[in-house]
């Protein structure tokens, strides 16, 4: 119910056609939004991408990071955020063992936590950021711009919202949007007059189907029968408090233009592979939208599924004949075993194809300003991940981590080797592995108080 | 896994993972406490007099048993089954004669039994509960904006005194799938006369229409499948109403609410008995609209899915294309149709009719000459072809596959495996896809079984490769698209093998050959039954489906018994029209 925080607000004009009408603290209504007047408005934005980096060329030097520090790597594109971003190194995962490697580096991204079946045994942060912050049954809104694995349903999104229990990530970036609009779309015609009619009419039909829900409830029905049924009247119960403000105001909306092209979306094509760039571009606006608006405070965006589902890259002067997942590999996939020609050229090119992306969409983030010399950025921590390190190797150690924003609690503007630790793919030490420390200390750094994660305390090093 | 019940030992070589559940020994038979069927409860959630649960046992041995010496059981399962995305737009579709498809704006939903989908587990969330109350207020506006339909919705004349009421009635039992209760009456009759008001379009008699669509199509009796019995009872224990044996058949062939003459017959009482379910049952199994039912199965069953993803290396494969793929769902389609709806066959038939469904990329792609067109063509094989049956056609053949550039015989043998001879494969070992064997090979690899065969050679691989690989290898005639090879990088393919299955050791020369050798097996055609069984129930199989599933597994050795009498079979046990029991 995006009107629930639409009541005053300046605009601004975000990158790329967003229009954006941000409401001022004091007017955002009951519930967690409000308990934090004087403290900026955290958000947390997950990044993750599969299939390893080229290793040899993706990071920068450690030490103090300065613009120069990326010439010719694969995070060049980061170049303009050399101050505002943290590059943590030695974070090893958890360690390969008990599968192939992908399902270890997929399931513990969010939650540095073993997996049963490719189905990650934990809850995972961006779910416990949305219970934390957002307002009550609004999960982490999960998104992944092109295809999935068919085989593994794992692959296909890092999101859990239970042990075992993992949230499919929205493919199609209208139905990401219309979610986010809520029932506040369509914007009726007709004026206030008009809104005010809809909004009695909801009224009194959420009065009467809540009614017959809870006739249904108290039918004669197994323990599971019934706790589907009170969640269904629960939430009843939230789309009636979501529509006591006014639809009228709505403002937090992509420009008419947008809407329009994600109207005329084809449901069927948006997991091709040809359309993953444009998806990519949608997905990118919805995400900046979404956290600006505060529509959710936590976010995830999957740069495609992992292994079968990973893209193949043909576009932006690139143009390979094979799925990111076989050329991090290093080989074809016959069964010659033989060597691509140049597959680690074609990783590093993969590699900065994808930091573009997420350079773009700090750029973004870092145009809405929320006052107080802060732009979204610096409200936000935002969390690079990737499935492992080097992909031949299915290594989960020295994950690649970069982390910006967040707000002065991260120690911006360097690339360290955490404390106890090695910058070496080849590091993984069983349960010394740190992800579990790092994703703890983001959690603290999004204003969600947590002394452990998964048995990891926060790493003090990456703090200011 | 949703074949876990159905556990067949026959392979020992390769322990299913999933642990084999208790024998059916001492398998309760149909004792059934007869309540008195006022549902109460004792106080703890021990309902009285309910049915009881049946266990979930072993039942490896329906196929060769005698049907009749079987149990024939109620199973425990959800009584509020949420409709699925299809049946919620095929009963709006029927209810208010449009054909738009709603749930295209649902938020994604994945099958969430195996392939087939569990309606029992399914709820609402916020997204999908926003969604229906838009689509809701879109599909009543649209209706009463529509004059030819509105007025046919409507029935009656609105100047008519009688109109409003009779309206809601008609209305609420086709969308409730039984009579309204005086209380939900007198709810919409005072909606309904809140139109003037809150829709104020000046004219009020339609402004109370919309709000009554507006409301039953959000309305979670109707989004959910109410079965609780009256309390009746025969000596299986409490049986539905009328009304919700009439919402079963209804569901079950059409994927879609009852029609009026359905909701007639519940009315007249004459669904309470075998012969009453027996004649609708005919009917709706006759009628077109159950060949929709009948090829989404097949679709799932053999995991289509996967079929439009696909994707080759197009300097490997320059004749794949998207549209040769969509030509190859047409076919598998129309074969489908074909076999088992037009000439009554089953998985049998399935396996082993020579035929396809051909348009032009399809026909070049297996080399058929002749004359076709943009639509499928039934065509039969010439000899030399290669092929036989759904695992010998394109579609299956493309839609196994995880690789751009050659096979995959692997994924094609555990497909087979799994779906057809309801053999669970348990995941590989930790670390497999990165092992190798310590031995290089002792030639050059040039086949893709040569890779494979090598590949899997190692000591932990083999017990279960072993089973896998002859299964997969039979189908190396056809590359990776499904065109009918003899070699493969200037080696001759070998798709011979020796295949042991259903406790027998079976040689045979290629793909066409296993097909018509597995459909010899009575165990395909109780995985067959079994299939179909998840799919049309929502649930997984359970001992007290044994004997229908046996009556299955017996039939579809005799031709003809196609789809229609499959389904009219699922109507028949005792888990078809009694209240299932309590989940827990």
């Amino acid at each position: 119910m995006a009107a629930e925080f639409l009541r005053r607000r300046t605009f601004l004009r975000g990158l790329a056609g967003a229009t954006l009408g941000l409401p001022l603290l004091e007017s955002i209504g009951a519930g967690p939004l409000k308990a934090q007047d004087a403290e900026p408005l955290r958000r947390f934005l997950s990044f993750h991408c599969s299939s390893g980096v080229n290793t040899d060329s993706f990071w920068p030097a450690l030490g103090a990071l300065n613009s120069g520090s990326f010439a010719g790597k694969g995070t060049e594109g980061l170049a303009p955020f050399a101050d505002r971003i943290l590059i943590p190194r030695g974070v090893h995962g958890y360690p390969v063992g008990t599968w192939t490697g992908h399902s270890e580096g997929t399931c513990q991204a969010l939650t540095a936590a073993a997996h049963v079946d490719t189905n990650a045994q934990s809850i995972s942060i961006d779910q416990v950021i949305a219970s934390a912050l957002n307002p009550e049954g609004r999960e982490a809104l999960v998104m992944r711009p092109g295809g999935r694995d068919l085989g593994v349903a794992g692959f296909n999104s890092i999101s859990y919202r239970a042990s075992g229990e993992r949230v499919d990530a929205e493919s199609n970036p209208y139905l990401a949007y219309r979610g986010m609009m809520g029932l506040a779309q369509p914007a009726p015609d007709g004026g206030d007059e008009a809104t005010e009619r809809l909004l009695r009419k909801r009224q009194s039909i959420i009065d009467l189907t809540r009614t017959e829900v809870d006739e249904l409830r108290n039918l004669n029905l197994s323990s599971a029968d019934k706790a589907k049924l009170d969640q269904h009247f629960s939430l009843i119960r939230d789309l009636e408090v979501g529509m006591t403000t006014d639809p009228a105001v709505l403002s937090c909306n992509l420009e008419t233009g947008t809407v329009a092209e994600l109207e005329a979306i084809n449901a069927d094509t948006v997991e091709a592979n040809e359309n993953f760039p444009t998806m990519s571009r949608y997905f990118v606006q919805i995400t900046a939208l979404a956290l600006a608006c505060q529509y959710t405070r936590s976010a995830v965006l999957q740069w495609g599924a992992a292994v079968a589902g990973s893209p193949m890259y043909q576009w932006d002067g690139i143009s390979h004949n094979y799925r990111h997942h076989p050329i991090s590999h290093g080989t074809t996939e016959d069964f010659s075993g033989a060597e691509v020609v140049g597959w680690q050229d074609m990783l590093h090119q993969i590699d900065r194809w994808n930091i573009n992306e997420f350079a773009k969409l700090l750029t973004l983030l870092d145009s809405y300003d929320e006052g107080g010399g802060r732009s979204l950025l610096d409200n936000s921590v935002v969390l690079y991940t990737n499935e492992f390190s080097h992909g031949q190797g299915h290594t989960t150690g020295d994950l690649p981590i970069i982390i910006a924003g967040g707000g002065g609690y991260f120690r911006l503007g360097e690339s360290l080797v955490i404390g106890g630790s090695n910058a070496d793919i080849g590091g993984v030490s069983g349960a010394s592995g740190h992800s579990h420390k790092m994703l703890c200390t983001v959690l603290n750094a999004v204003g969600v108080p947590t002394p452990e994660w998964n048995g990891g305390v926060e790493l003090g090093e990456l703090k200011a | 896994m949703i074949l876990g019940a159905l556990t067949f030992s026959l392979l020992v070589a390769c322990e299913p993972s999933l642990g084999v559940a208790p024998s059916g020994e001492g398998a309760p038979g149909p004792e059934v406490p007869i309540g008195d069927g006022d549902g109460n409860t004792n106080g703890d959630g021990d309902i009285m007099g309910e049915n009881p649960p049946v266990p979930i046992v072993d039942i490896e041995d329906i196929e060769d048993a005698d049907p009749e010496t079987l149990l024939d059981g109620v199973t425990a399962q959800s009584r509020v089954p949420r409709l699925s995305y299809s049946e919620y737009d095929k009963s709006v579709s029927d209810l208010l004669l449009t054909a738009m498809t709603p749930s295209a704006l649902f938020p994604a939903e994945q099958p969430n039994l195996g392939s087939y989908d569990d309606g029992g587990a399914r709820g609402v969330n916020e997204r999908l509960l926003q969604e229906v109350v838009l689509a809701a207020e879109q599909l009543a506006l649209e209706t009463v904006q529509d004059a030819a339909r509105y007025s046919l919705v409507v029935g009656c004349q609105p100047s008519e005194a009688t109109c409003r009421d009779s309206f809601i009635q008609a209305f609420g039992r086709r969308a409730y799938r039984r009579p309204l209760t005086e209380l939900e009456s007198a709810r919409f009759v005072a909606l309904f006369d809140q139109g003037a008001d809150l829709v104020a379009s000046g004219d009020a008699f339609r402004d109370g229409v919309q709000l009554v669509l507006e409301a039953v199509l959000q309305s979670a009796k109707f989004l959910y499948r109410a079965e609780q019995g009256d309390g009746a009872a025969d000596e299986a224990g409490l049986l539905l109403t009328d009304f919700e044996v009439a919402t079963r058949l209804a569901y079950l062939f059409w994927g879609t609410g009852p029609d009026q003459e359905l909701l007639d017959a519940a009315a007249g009482g004459v669904l309470s008995t075998p012969t009453g379910i027996a004649d609708q049952a005919n009917r709706l199994a006759n009628d077109e609209r159950v060949r929709d039912r009948v090829i989404d199965f097949h679709d799932r069953w053999f995991q289509m899915e996967g079929l439009s993803a696909a994707a080759k290396d197009p300097t490997l494969f320059p004749q794949f294309s998207s549209e040769v793929v969509q030509s190859m769902h047409a076919e598998m389609h129309a074969v489908v149709e074909e076999i088992t709806l037009n000439r009554g066959g089953g998985i049998v038939e399935l396996l082993t009719t020579p035929i396809g469904a051909v348009d032009a990329p399809l026909a070049s792609l297996y080399g058929l000459s002749g004359t076709f067109g943009e639509t499928p063509t039934i065509v039969d094989f010439p000899q030399g072809s290669g092929r036989s049956g759904l695992l010998t056609q394109a579609a299956f053949l493309n839609g196994h596959s995880s690789a751009s550039t050659r096979t995959s015989p692997i994924l094609r043998g555990v497909f087979i495996l799994n779906r057809l001879l309801c053999q669970d494969i348990p995941p590989p070992p930790p670390g497999a896809e990165m092992q190798e064997p310590d031995t290089p090979p002792e030639s050059e690899l040039l086949t893709t079984r040569d890779y494979f065969a090598w590949k899997t050679s190692m000591d932990a691989c083999a017990s279960c490769h072993n089973v896998i690989n002859p299964v997969g290898f039979a189908f190396e005639d056809f590359d990776a698209i499904g065109v009918h090879r003899t070699s493969e990088n200037g080696a001759p393919v070998d798709a011979s093998g020796v295949v042991t299955v259903g406790g027998e050791t079976i040689a045979v020369e290629n793909g066409a050959a296993f097909s018509q050798a597995i459909a010899e097996l009575s165990r395909v055609r109780s995985c067959y039954a079994v299939n179909w069984l998840n799919y049309v129930y929502g649930r997984e199989e359970s001992a007290g489906d044994s004997r229908t599933l046996g009556r299955i597994t017996a039939s579809l050795a005799e031709s003809p018994f196609g789809a229609r009498d499959l389904l009219l079979s699922l109507t028949t046990g005792a888990a078809f029209n009694h209240l299932p029991p309590l989940e827990n």
